[in-house]
Formats: C-alpha cells, sequence, structure tokens
C-alpha cells in the first residue's frame, strides 16, 4: 500500500490584476497523479513557478485544490480536519519564527499536538550539528543554513509516516546537504515516504528512487535517477589541436559548436566517457572545462512541452 | 494546545504590562488633579470640573457633579486614552491571528500542526481574552482604588459589571479584527480596517450625544451608559449580551472563514 496518493489533483490559480476572474488558468498545478511508497523518496524537479510548492501545498491542504483526491495510509485526507498534518512533517521553502523563541522553544512548539521521543529528537540535532547550547539562543540570531536545519528537525521529531521537504537544502553547502541525505536516507531505511521539491538536477539524483519533471504546472515526465543522467547535458569548452572536425559532431551527437579564441565551445549529452575517448581520438586534447548544463536546456531538448500540454 | 497557548502570551509579555501601568496611571493622573490641588479648586481641579461637564453633554442625564463617581468612571471610560488602548489592543490582537502570520510567514508553521484552523483560530482569541480581561480587571479595580479619594461610596457590584462591560466591549471589537484577519492577506490592513470601524461608530455615538441624531443601545462605544448605570438609571446586562452576542458572531465567521481558506 503506497504512503500518499495523489490523484487528478488540480489546482488553479485564475485571479491575475486588472482581470478579477481570467478564463483560462494562469498558474497552478493540473491533473497530477502519482503515489509513495514506504522507503521511497519521490522528486518534483522543476525550475522556478514550475508549481513545485503549489503542489505540496495543496497536497497538505494549505490551499483548495479544485479537483483530485489525496490518499494518505489508504484514507482520504479531509483537509478541513488536518488529518494528514498529525503524521506528517513539513518542511516550507520560506518562514520566519516567532521573535522570542529559542531553538528548543521552536522545537517544542513544533512539536503541539504530537509525540515526541526526546532521544530521538536529540539525535537529528546531533545529526545536524546543532548543539544545546546553540538551541538555547535566539532563533533569529541564527544563520539561515542553521535555521533550515533548525525546521528539518521540527519536521522529522515526531517521527511522521510521510515527510514533506520544499527545497531543504538550497541554502546549504555540500557537507551541510551530506547530513541532511544521510538523515533522509536513516529516515527511508525506517519505513518513512518523502516527498522533496528541488531545482538542483544533481541533488535528485542522489537521493531520490524516482524523478517527476513539472513544467508549468503538469508532470511532463517521470524518471528515475538513472535515466535522467543519461539524459544529463554537458557543456564543453576544449582546447585541443588540431579542433575535432564535423565527424565528431555527427558521430556523437554534439551540437551547437562555437569556437571562442582558442577554445571551442559545444554541447553534448548522455555518455561522457564516450565523447572524451573520441576527443582524444581525434588529436591532442591540451585543455577542458565540463560543467552539467541548467536543468532548462535538458527541459526543452528532451521534453517537448507542446505535445505533452495537449 | 498548552505550547500555543504559551507562545502567544508570551507574545504580549510586554505589551500588557505597558497597557496596564498606563490605565492606572490614568487613575493616579485624576486623583492627582482632583485631591491633592484641591478638588474643584485650581487650575487642574477646574479642568476636571470642565471635563465632567463635557460629560454632562456627551451622557446625558444623570452623570455630572452631583453624581460624581459616575462622573468620575464617565471620564474615564471615555478618555481617549483608554480607547485608544484598549481598542488598539484588541484591534492589534485579533488582526495578528491570521493576516499577520501569513504576511510574516508563520502560518506554514502554525496551520502545519495537526489541529483544525479553527481550533488554532480559537486558541489565539482565547489569549486576546486573557489580555483584555486583565487590562478590565485594571481598569476597574484601579479606579475602585482611586475613586475613594472623591469621598463617593460607589457599590462594588456596579463596578463589576462596567469591568463585564468593558471587557464584551473590547471583545467585539477585537472579534471584528478577527474577522478582518480571516480573509485578509496583510495584518496592517486588518488592524487599520478594525480602527477605522470603531472611529466611525465613536463618531456615531458621540453625534448621538450631541442630539444630531437618536443614540443607540448597541453601538459599540455607548460608553457613558456604563456611567448611566452606576447612576441606576439603566441596567448593563443586555448591552453586555448584546456586545458578547457581536464578538461570538463575528469569532464564528472568522473561524469558518479561516478553515475554508488559502493560506
Amino acid at each position: 500500500m503506497s504512503v500518499l496518493q495523489v490523484t487528478g489533483l488540480t489546482k488553479a490559480y485564475r485571479r491575475s490584476i486588472g482581470q478579477l476572474v481570467a478564463k483560462e488558468a494562469r498558474s497552478g498545478v493540473f491533473n497530477i497523479n502519482f503515489s509513495i511508497a514506504k522507503g521511497e523518496v519521490y522528486g518534483l524537479l522543476g525550475l522556478e513557478g514550475a508549481g513545485k510548492t503549489t503542489l505540496i501545498r495543496a497536497i497538505l491542504g494549505f490551499v483548495r485544490p479544485n479537483k483530485g483526491k489525496v490518499t494518505f495510509l489508504g484514507k482520504k485526507h479531509y483537509r478541513i480536519l488536518n488529518t494528514l498534518l498529525k503524521h506528517a512533517g513539513y518542511m516550507p521553502q520560506t518562514y520566519s519564527f516567532y521573535e522570542d523563541f529559542s531553538g528548543w522553544q521552536f522545537l517544542k512548539f513544533m512539536a503541539s499536538g504530537r509525540k515526541v521521543d526526546p532521544v530521538y529528537r536529540k539525535e537529528l540535532t546531533k545529526a545536524l550539528g546543532l548543539d544545546a547550547d546553540l538551541l538555547r539562543s535566539r532563533v533569529w540570531e541564527y544563520s539561515p543554513v542553521t535555521q533550515q536545519k533548525l525546521v528539518m528537525v521540527s519536521a522529522m521529531q515526531h517521527k511522521p509516516a510521510f515527510l514533506a521537504l520544499d527545497e531543504p537544502t538550497c541554502q546549504m553547502n555540500m557537507p551541510e546537504r551530506q547530513a541532511v541525505y544521510r538523515l533522509i536516507d536513516t529516515y527511508t531505511a525506517g519505513g518513512g515516504a518523502v516527498l522533496l521539491t528541488s531545482e538542483s538536477t544533481a541533488e535528485v539524483e542522489t537521493i531520490c528512487s524516482r524523478i517527476a519533471l513539472l513544467d508549468g504546472g503538469r508532470i511532463i515526465a517521470e524518471e528515475t535517477p538513472e535515466s535522467l543522467r543519461r539524459k544529463a547535458i554537458y557543456n564543453f569548452a576544449i582546447h585541443m589541436d588540431p579542433a575535432p572536425d564535423s565527424s565528431f559532431f555527427a558521430e556523437t551527437g554534439a551540437s551547437g559548436p562555437q569556437a571562442a579564441g582558442s577554445s571551442l565551445h559545444f554541447q553534448a549529452a548522455g555518455d561522457i566517457s564516450r565523447i572524451l575517448a573520441r576527443l582524444q581520438e581525434a588529436g591532442r586534447l591540451k585543455a577542458l572545462d565540463l560543467e552539467r548544463a541548467p536543468l532548462q536546456d535538458t527541459v526543452s531538448r528532451f521534453y517537448k512541452k507542446e505535445e505533452l500540454h495537449a | 494546545m498548552h505550547r500555543l497557548l504559551y507562545a502567544w502570551l508570551k507574545e504580549q509579555w510586554l505589551i500588557l504590562p505597558i497597557l496596564g501601568f498606563l490605565l492606572i496611571l490614568l487613575n493616579v493622573a485624576m486623583y492627582i488633579a482632583w485631591h491633592l490641588l484641591g478638588g474643584t479648586e485650581g487650575i487642574l481641579g477646574s479642568l476636571l470640573q470642565d471635563g465632567i461637564e463635557m460629560v454632562q453633554v456627551f451622557g446625558g442625564q444623570g452623570v455630572g457633579p452631583e453624581n460624581l463617581g459616575a462622573s468620575y468612571l464617565a471620564v474615564g471610560w471615555r478618555h481617549p486614552i483608554v480607547v485608544a488602548m484598549l481598542a488598539g489592543y484588541a484591534a492589534s490582537r485579533g488582526s495578528k491571528a491570521v493576516a499577520r502570520e501569513i504576511e510574516e510567514e508563520r502560518s506554514e508553521f502554525l496551520f502545519s500542526l495537526p489541529y483544525p484552523r479553527f481550533f488554532i483560530l480559537l486558541a489565539h482569541f482565547l489569549t486576546t481574552a486573557l489580555g483584555v480581561a486583565v487590562l478590565s480587571a485594571l481598569l476597574v479595580y484601579s479606579s475602585i482604588y482611586f475613586s475613594g479619594t472623591f469621598g463617593l461610596e460607589i457599590a462594588v457590584s456596579s463596578y463589576k459589571a462596567t469591568g463585564y462591560i468593558t471587557f464584551a466591549l473590547y471583545m467585539a471589537v477585537a472579534s471584528i479584527a478577527y474577522f478582518f484577519s480571516s480573509f485578509l492577506r496583510q495584518g496592517g490592513w486588518a488592524l487599520n480596517l478594525t480602527l477605522v470601524l470603531v472611529l466611525a461608530l465613536y463618531a456615531g455615538d458621540f453625534g448621538a450625544n450631541l442630539g444630531f441624531w437618536e443614540n443607540s443601545s448597541y453601538t459599540l462605544f455607548v460608553n457613558y451608559r456604563v456611567a448611566e448605570s452606576l447612576g441606576g438609571l439603566s441596567t448593563l446586562g443586555p448591552e453586555a449580551l448584546g456586545f458578547l452576542g457581536v464578538a461570538g458572531l463575528f469569532l464564528a465567521a472568522s473561524m469558518a472563514i479561516t478553515t475554508i481558506r488559502n493560506i
């Protein structure tokens, strides 16, 4: 049985400035279907404005969906009674705190109406490097990263069956991200289910078992980390003698070659090792600069939005 | 649940003592003006006498030098500072409930707690009720203490009755702020709309006292009736119930709107 099942969920925003009710919905999420099983991390990958936050908020009941159904542990979620939230943890993307709260006070506030095991809470704070002295000080004095860690603990402290994380590591550096990933791993190993949004392809590839690509409020594709990795686009900047000829581009599928001074820029997707091997065959590679292209490039290259939206 | 109440009471830890102190100070100022500077003699004393005469105009029959205690209370209650303090406090609390929580991006924490939304609003309203009760009690008991300086004995039950109606009146003001707060996204708008309404009602009451139109029993600012009641001219019960009815109505509407609205 899935922990969370979302069926035909639609939340459309029709209002716009100067036009009380627009004929067609301008933004929102449309006809969303997916389910999350125990122990699974389901990723929502999309650019800003794709509808990730709206979808999470519609699932949790912060906004009223126009259509669709959310089933949690086999039972329908009734928004008015907040039935889901008793067993769910939520980490919003933007937030602020009551001014005088210390870290401990905030955690206790968020434990209202829930059973919290203090030993487990301590494990969480320790895993994210929030020591007792820090938790006694005011939340407003924390750095944004520390605040984010605190909110992460508040979402997990009652061992929820389902965790909704809206861009949980967007302000963090790699060591902090890795601590969060380890925490999520432990949580899912214990049977928890996670819905996670992100703008980072690398992040969802690292921790998610399935990834929905969201664009314009619609799920345009569902991928696994492996299939998404195969579609990754890389930007190459090379300096080699002689420069690769047109046969290189024809054979490898690399595209958009542009000379910039003594270097050549192009894009290629898929297996990088094959392209690197072919480059070495083509001549002497003096310098190589390689980076993963932004998500937008992947979306526009691999997913034809017009067809999918039809 | 107690953690919610604790958070919202903690929010008021500074403003409640300040307002309470100012309410007592108001009585102290009147005490100094009346008693230490020679009753109706002296500049301040005559100013106060003028104030009492104003009360006669504003408050109608039953208020005046012949009923000094009632006049004293009427001056105290009608004093703009008291109105500003209590109405401001009540409106500000109400505006913080939902609109300010959304504006300051705390609403997603608050409404992700496993309680129905109307329950969360009710808890907030309870902390406001506690604050208004404390301020009303301070106003009444400091009045009891200082009115002794006028040499008049007024039954404690009358003072208590004025406390009840003060409480009911300002809970009605608070509930209107809760109502605005339940569908607006900015706390400032909820606060300002409530205060505009309060001022309009006050102006309506003022106009009635000057004889432009008939007095209504159920405007929000019929404070002079408090003084009338101390003079034995009217009963407070129906009006207090009226105010509480207004409070209940607006609170119920706020709870319903908060439950269905998009946060």
